[in-house]
């Protein structure tokens, strides 16, 4: 009997260390690549990709090199990540270079993304979209708590010094809804189903590694530079 | 079932639950890109406000109760197995998991109409606990038997 608990016990043990080893292997591979990043195509159901991008809001040089498209939703982890580690700093290393231009769409993916949006499309207006753009991710713990966001995107227009009568006036009126909504239909268009979502060149890339695609990014782009493309 | 098979039983799913949890927490932490989600809307479930609970990611209390449920159950195992106040620790600690779970699960259906695949299994995973905890049987102080 005592034998018998003890071997029952001994298994118990090594299913437990079982677990232990393939539930931290799977946690590891699920991180990804701990090497360098790297920028992997992947296929999209989608549509043209030039066919019209002016729903989004560039910034760059029209005859750049290199043209990155990034989809990305304000309620997004990911994206915050991805803006405040990567698309910041390209868009300041790159885009002022003629190297790159840069063209950011808004893809809400739930209703409460919509305002946020709005409210950068709204900036837009008053030539601040990516600025307006940094402040929502990087206050997104703020504004998210509940209720009416608008009031707090109106205090984050004054921090830009923007004219808050007009940002107020054009974010209780949902003045840029209908521009929120050609963002986020060539988005669908493209096939788009999840953010953030990057396209190089026209070419729809999934973004890996620990720095979420900036040395990768970066990468390609003194590629296409130094290759004259 | 013994007390002694309930207990390991919990002790190994809850840590599967603990990796669970500790993936959906390193996700929000901002460690992978995206979420392995085969069905459901897990990125629209971690997007939302409702991820956030008392100011911390769901997943850290969810780290946190799968963690703490171990422990007793681990502690069930040893010496104190069957004393009162190890029992009535875990009738609460699993009472309120799975009412907290049901409060996320009925979230994900009736506000956000998502689910997450990662949510569900750990819903399944803490009923389970809860199950095998039986804390009508702790909290009645039934003796624990052995084998």
């Amino acid at each position: 009997m005592a034998n018998a608990k003890a071997t029952g016990g001994k298994g118990f043990y090594i299913l437990i260390a079982a677990v232990v080893v393939v539930g931290g292997f799977l946690l590891l591979r699920a991180g990804g690549s701990t090497e360098a990043p790297n920028l992997t195509p992947i296929a999209l159901a989608g549509g043209d990709v030039a066919a019209d991008m002016s729903s989004g809001t560039a910034i760059g040089a029209e005859d750049a090199p290199v043209v990155i498209m990034e989809f990305s939703d304000f309620l997004c982890p990911h994206c915050r990540t991805f803006n405040g580690l990567s698309g910041k700093l390209l868009r300041q290393n790159y885009a002022n270079t003629g190297s790159m231009r840069w063209i950011s769409f808004d893809f809400p993916l739930w209703p409460e993304s919509w305002a946020p949006a709005i409210a950068a499309q709204c900036a837009k207006r008053q030539g601040k979209y990516f600025e307006m753009k940094d402040l929502l991710f990087a206050r997104v713990d703020s504004w998210s708590q509940g209720g009416n966001p608008n009031r707090k995107f109106v205090d984050y227009a004054r921090d830009l010094g923007l004219d808050a009568g007009a940002f107020k006036s054009c974010v209780d009126g949902q003045e840029t809804v209908a521009e929120v909504q050609a963002s986020r239909a060539y988005g669908e268009a493209l096939g788009i189903q999840s953010t953030p979502s990057i396209f190089f060149n026209d070419e729809p890339f999934q973004l890996t590694g620990g720095d979420y695609g900036y040395g990768a990014i970066e990468e390609q782009i003194k590629a296409v530079v130094a290759g004259g493309e | 079932m013994s007390y002694d098979k309930r207990m390991r039983g919990m002790v190994l799913i809850g840590l599967v639950g603990l990796f669970v949890a500790v993936y959906l927490l390193l996700y929000q932490m901002g460690f992978y890109g995206a979420l392995l989600c085969g069905a459901g809307s897990c990125e629209l479930v971690q997007a939302s406000k409702y991820a956030r609970f008392l100011g911390q990611p769901v997943p850290l209390w969810g780290t946190l109760w799968y963690a703490g449920v171990l422990a007793l159950a681990f502690l069930g195992l040893g010496p104190v197995a069957g004393a009162r106040w190890l029992d009535a620790l875990l009738a609460l600690a699993v009472t309120g998991g799975l009412m907290f779970s049901a409060y996320l699960t009925g979230i994900e259906l009736f506000i956000l109409h998502a689910l997450c695949m990662w949510c569900v299994i750990s819903a399944v995973l803490t009923t389970a606990i809860f199950v095998l905890a039986q804390p009508w049987r702790l909290l009645r102080g039934s003796p624990p038997a052995t084998g």
